[in-house]
């Protein structure tokens, strides 16, 4: 709003100020000069490259000037006279820009005479080509017959673009010239023009010998008929039918066949035809108009013709079909799945996600099951889409009752279509003998499982034997608390955890308590960092370090501090740069704080690169200061590159100086290539940025 | 990485020098020549032409060499080096020396055998180029902003769908999760019916090097066709490669870069791809010297017709809190995307909800550039298709009008024209300079 008000009173101030000096003016001469002469003088002897600020300050005069009708005729005035002076040719560039938005007839004499001119045509073409009238029209058609090439051309382009009627009889002359390129254009532009005189030249050169020219001429005979079916569909389509027999490149004969079916009578009845009989690069345009017709056709008859396509075209027809949704097709669809090409099955599959039902689901499934390819993965993507209130309840009643590699796909499919009353169903599967089947019941139940089933995961957690198991399941109810943050949830890990004297799983739910972002849980876990237990503290820290707020920053920077444990004093560090990184009250300046408090301890490279990323992160100069000590340290260069060019990139507006005696520095401390290329680049950049904001200032 | 594989040639050399060798045993051609275990036979590849290999065509080649489904057979640029670099990359690649080079796009254009193109180039020559590789029947994945003006851009989707071609846009954040994600959650009501949504782009300028001072060209670049359809103007280095951006002559600053990518987002998520605003009005804050003009600073205040607000902002810490990204604010709550997979929400929880089978599904694509080549083979409209990539555009085009001549504009989305405002009227599209047209 701020920003609406400033320009708004920006425009009416200046306007106000012209009024007042226009009607000053007009009291003391005759003619008036709503544009100051010394607005025209800085201008006047503009060259490319030159300082812009003179052209500004016109620019925006004449902007506030066309807000007046009065004044913007004026202005119009002004700057034709500043084009019949000795200005340069790039400020002439320039104010034809203005007048290409304010002009109107007046301008005509001035632009006609720049207009047959070949140094200035194309200037005077793009002040003329949106002004409006009939003199504009006639001095373009006047200046045809200018024999310059050039100039010649552009008239004829901006006929084109004017749509210029009157023209037609002097363009189609010019499909007779013996330059090819004029008769292109003006091949081109009788298109754009697009009535039936222009219809009539067009086809009177059909027999060209030049493929490019008679192809243009196609194209513009063919926008003459899209005109004609504006009007009269029927007449249109006699053209379009009469056209397509000519002997045409299949690029026409497809703009053409699409013509056709637009303007049948019986679009329908068209498109079968032409599917029939047409070849086959020709069918795919037939296809594809079966989308446009109307929801409530039947597109029975279309599906009857699917075996006896060749294979892209059944690709094609069946990709209309996905995008229809008409089940009604569906029984000539299922038979193309015993097609010997995998990318019409794909198609098929693809198809039935949206016209199948609960009878496609073990169709589907075995699909996916029996092939390990693109066609599987498509399979189970059909399979989890397939829309209807049955679907869900149908994959619950079968899981039980088929084999092995279909219960899998079936159980895939309940995890990607959410069915959460298959919990019951498929936790029993967590105990199977199949390997294959315990790790996608796992999967599935992470994405069905709510907080209602975590007495239910927790009791199976505490009867699991196999370590491996029990760590997939941990994931799971990881999940699951992620999901579903609940009070609830820590007095149930709480109780499961006191309940339990086996470490490892005493461990596991220590190390979930985190994910459930409690207080409770915090103070649990914070009473246990302390416990004497080494795994039990480890797993107590790492529960604090996954929690996915920052509440547990300070307790894992005193654990970082107080811990002998290597491996602890590891984990709570991570936690710590964790926490510092989603900490969202911090500033950049105080995370650079936090994370030079945590250098010290970060022992390992693989734990010094995370916590100098963590500062690299950080758009602070300070984060510059902390990072001098270990450039050119082999195990963490990357990081510290990366760092140093991240945030001079970000902050070299700021303070672009103070950036630049920094990237310096670096500079000549660093002396790698691929660093010095890089930041060299910054130091342009920074250069260019300073140039331009004092010539700003000035 | 390694990119040298097996080429099909050296394939068949050393199957049937092994076939010669053990003449006693029947040759049977292998499963994967006839594309079966999703081995694509190279007659079934599809044929790709590079035009423009600069910075992002060169980024976009990659990709499409990587694509087991297509082939890079042409590559075409104006600067003799880019083609060169392009070139040997893509000779490198595929181990033979087959990748043909083209200075004109109309020759490439003119191959038969090419399918598809993957155009890279400035935006002042999105219009032309696209416009004619539709004509010659050829599929396209094209760069955001689909084109340097409106009415430019209303004739590439036209003629587009005049000849029934395949488009592909690179707003490719379309096909990234967290973004398809974060769709789906405003597009299934997570968050209430959205009132406003918040569009932060970067603002100033990414500076690429290169100098102001008027030289002559370099002697590798055509700079006359590199100016193309643009207004004359002398060259300096920092006027073309990269920087071009932050010309108004051939860019559009950071906001045209980015409205094609977090603009983009912000209309997939409320289904409104093929939607304009009806009310527009910018600010922006142009440099008032050296060689750049685009806006460094901006801010559009646009309405739709249903009432919802929309903010695009470059350098406002009050859009989007700062960041680059897009925040949807509906009646319960926010979401908020950006790069970097990042997401978030005012209520956390909808972060872990899933989109169920009957809600509104967007499509979870398998690679961007995958997506336009299974829509090439299946004519299927692709994640990001010109109309969208239009729509997505004409929210900055309209802004950029409205920042320039400094009011408000009303337009209307569905003729896209600009109501009562001559002025305004005149800047939807730009005169080319001759002999370039549409």
């Amino acid at each position: 709003m701020i920003v609406k008000k400033s320009i708004s009173e920006h425009f009416r101030n200046l306007l106000i100020i012209n009024i007042f000096f226009i009607l000053s003016l007009l009291q003391s001469c005759a003619t008036v000069q709503v544009i100051p002469d010394k607005i025209f003088h800085g201008i006047s002897n503009y060259h490319y490259g030159d300082d812009r600020t003179n052209l500004t300050t016109f620019s925006h005069l004449v902007d506030s000037l066309s807000l007046n009708k009065e004044t913007k005729k004026l202005a119009e005035e002004n700057i034709l006279d500043f084009l019949n002076s000795n200005a340069t040719f790039a400020s002439k560039q320039f104010v034809c820009r203005k007048l290409r938005l304010i002009g109107t007839e007046k301008s005509v004499p001035t632009l006609s005479k720049l207009l047959n001119n070949r140094k200035t045509t194309n200037i005077a073409r793009y002040a003329l080509e949106n002004i409006q009238g009939n003199k504009v029209d006639k001095a373009l058609i006047n200046s045809l017959d200018n024999p310059d090439k050039k100039i010649k051309i552009g008239i004829i382009n901006t006929l084109a673009a004017r749509k210029t009627k009157n023209s037609v009889y002097a363009l189609g002359e010019l499909l007779q010239n013996a330059d090819n390129d004029i008769a292109i254009a003006a091949a081109s532009a009788l298109g754009k023009i697009a009535d039936k005189k222009a219809m009539a030249f067009l086809e009177e050169h059909f027999n060209s010998a030049n493929i490019n020219f008679r192809n243009t001429l196609f194209d513009s005979y063919l926008l003459c008929i899209d005109n004609i079916a504006k009007q009269d569909k029927y007449e249109a389509y006699i053209y379009y039918t009469k056209f397509y027999k000519l002997d045409l490149p299949t690029n026409l004969k497809s703009a053409a066949l699409n013509g056709i079916i637009n303007t049948a009578k019986n679009k329908k009845e068209e498109i079968l035809i032409r599917i029939k009989n047409e070849p086959t690069e020709l069918k795919s345009i037939a296809i594809s108009k079966i989308r446009e017709l109307p929801e409530s056709t039947d597109i029975t008859v279309y599906a009857e013709l699917l075996k006896t396509l060749p294979p892209e075209n059944q690709i094609q027809l069946l990709s209309v079909f996905e995008d229809r949704k008409d089940k009604s097709v569906k029984p000539n669809v299922i038979q193309l799945l015993n097609s010997d090409i995998d990318n019409v099955k794909i198609a098929v599959v693809k198809t039935l996600a949206n016209i199948g039902d609960k009878t496609d689901i073990i169709k589907l499934a075995k699909i996916s099951a029996n092939n390990n390819n693109e066609l599987s993965k498509h399979a189970l993507t059909s399979l989890s889409l397939l829309k209807g209130n049955d679907i869900d309840k149908t994959i619950i009643s079968l899981i039980p009752k088929v084999k092995d590699d279909l219960k899998i796909v079936l159980i895939k499919a309940v995890g990607a279509r959410i069915i959460k009353p298959a919990f019951a169903t498929i936790l029993k599967f967590t105990n199977s003998g199949s390997k294959k089947l315990m790790s996608e019941t796992f999967k599935s139940l992470a994405e069905i499982s709510t907080e209602k089933n975590l007495q239910e995961l927790l009791s199976l957690f505490s009867n699991l034997d196999n370590i491996k198991n029990k760590k997939k399941l941990e994931r799971t109810i990881s999940k699951v608390l992620i999901n579903y943050p609940n009070k609830q949830n820590t007095a149930l890990l709480a109780k499961a955890k006191d309940s339990t004297n086996d470490i490892s799983t005493k461990s596991s739910l220590l190390r979930l308590l985190g994910y459930t972002n409690d207080n409770n849980a915090l103070n649990l876990l914070k009473k246990e960092a302390a416990n004497k237990n080494l795994t039990i503290r480890e797993a107590a820290v790492q529960g604090l370090a996954n929690f996915t707020a920052s509440e547990p920053m300070n307790d894992l920077m005193e654990i970082m501090i107080s811990e002998k444990n290597k491996k602890i004093k590891s984990i709570a560090l991570k936690g710590f740069v964790h926490s510092v990184n989603i900490n969202k009250t911090l500033g950049a300046c105080d995370k650079v704080n936090l994370y030079k408090k945590a250098l010290p301890f970060a022992q390992t490279s693989n734990e010094r690169n995370l916590v100098l990323d963590g500062i690299g992160h950080s758009d602070c100069f300070e984060s510059l200061e902390v990072i001098k000590p270990y450039i050119n340290q082999p195990d963490v260069k990357g990081t510290v590159d990366d760092c140093i060019n991240r945030v001079s990139w970000h902050l070299h507006q700021k303070n672009p100086e103070r950036i630049k005696d920094y990237v310096n520095w670096f500079l000549s401390k660093i002396k790698d290539e691929k660093f010095q290329k890089k930041n060299k680049f910054l130091l342009d950049v920074i250069d260019k940025f300073i140039k331009n904001r004092d010539a700003n200032l000035r | 990485m390694s990119h040298k594989k097996t080429n099909r040639r050296e394939f068949i050399k050393k199957t049937t020098g092994a076939i010669a060798g053990l003449t006693a045993l029947p040759y049977f051609v292998p499963a994967k020549i006839l594309g079966r275990n999703n081995n694509i036979p190279p007659s079934d590849k599809i044929r790709i032409g590079c035009i423009g290999v600069g910075w992002q065509g060169t980024s976009n080649m990659k990709t499409f060499l990587n694509e087991s489904g297509a082939i890079v057979v042409a590559v075409c640029d104006i600067d003799k080096n880019h083609l060169q670099d392009a070139k040997n990359m893509v000779d490198t690649y595929y181990g033979n020396n087959d990748c043909k080079t083209y200075h004109d796009y109309n020759e490439l254009l003119e191959r038969k055998d090419i399918d598809a193109v993957s155009i890279g180039l400035p935006d002042h020559w999105h219009g032309i180029v696209s416009v004619a590789a539709a004509k010659a029947g050829k599929d396209i994945y094209g760069e955001k902003p689909l084109s340097h003006n409106l009415m430019e851009g209303r004739a590439i989707c036209n003629a587009v769908k005049r000849y029934g071609r395949i488009w592909q846009t690179g707003s490719w954040q379309r096909s990234r999760n967290n973004f398809r994600y974060a769709c789906e959650l405003v597009l299934n009501g997570r968050i209430g019916k959205v009132h406003t949504v918040e569009v932060g782009l970067p603002s100033g300028f990414s500076d690429f090097g290169g100098n102001d001072k008027i030289t002559k060209p370099p002697q590798e670049l055509d700079y006359e066709t590199w100016l193309g359809p643009a207004p004359y103007a002398p060259y300096a280095s920092a006027r073309v490669h990269k920087n071009w951006r932050w010309h108004l002559d051939y860019g559009g600053g950071q906001l045209m870069d980015w409205i094609g990518h977090h603009g983009d987002i912000a209309h997939w998520g409320l289904g409104k791809d093929k939607d304009g605003p009806i009310e527009i009005f910018g600010y922006g804050e142009f440099p008032k010297t050296g060689l750049w003009n685009a806006a460094t600073k901006f801010r559009i205040d646009s309405k739709y017709k249903d009432g919802l607000k929309m903010i695009v902002a470059g350098g406002h810490k009050d859009v989007c809190n700062g960041t680059t990204g897009t925040k949807w604010i509906g009646e319960e709550g926010w979401i908020w995307v950006a790069r970097g997979d990042r997401l978030d929400s005012s209520n956390k929880s909808i972060l872990y909800d899933k989109i169920k089978p009957d809600e509104i599904h967007l499509l979870k694509s398998p690679g961007h550039v995958r997506n336009f080549l299974d829509c090439v083979r299946s004519r299927k409209e692709t994640l990001a298709p010109c109309e969208t990539a239009h729509r997505s555009a004409s929210i900055g085009h309209l802004g950029l009008i409205s920042m320039l001549i400094g009011r408000k504009i009303y337009f209307n989305p569905e003729t896209e024209e600009i109501k009562n405002d001559t002025v305004a009227s005149r800047l939807l599209g730009r005169p080319m300079r001759s002999p370039y047209h549409l």
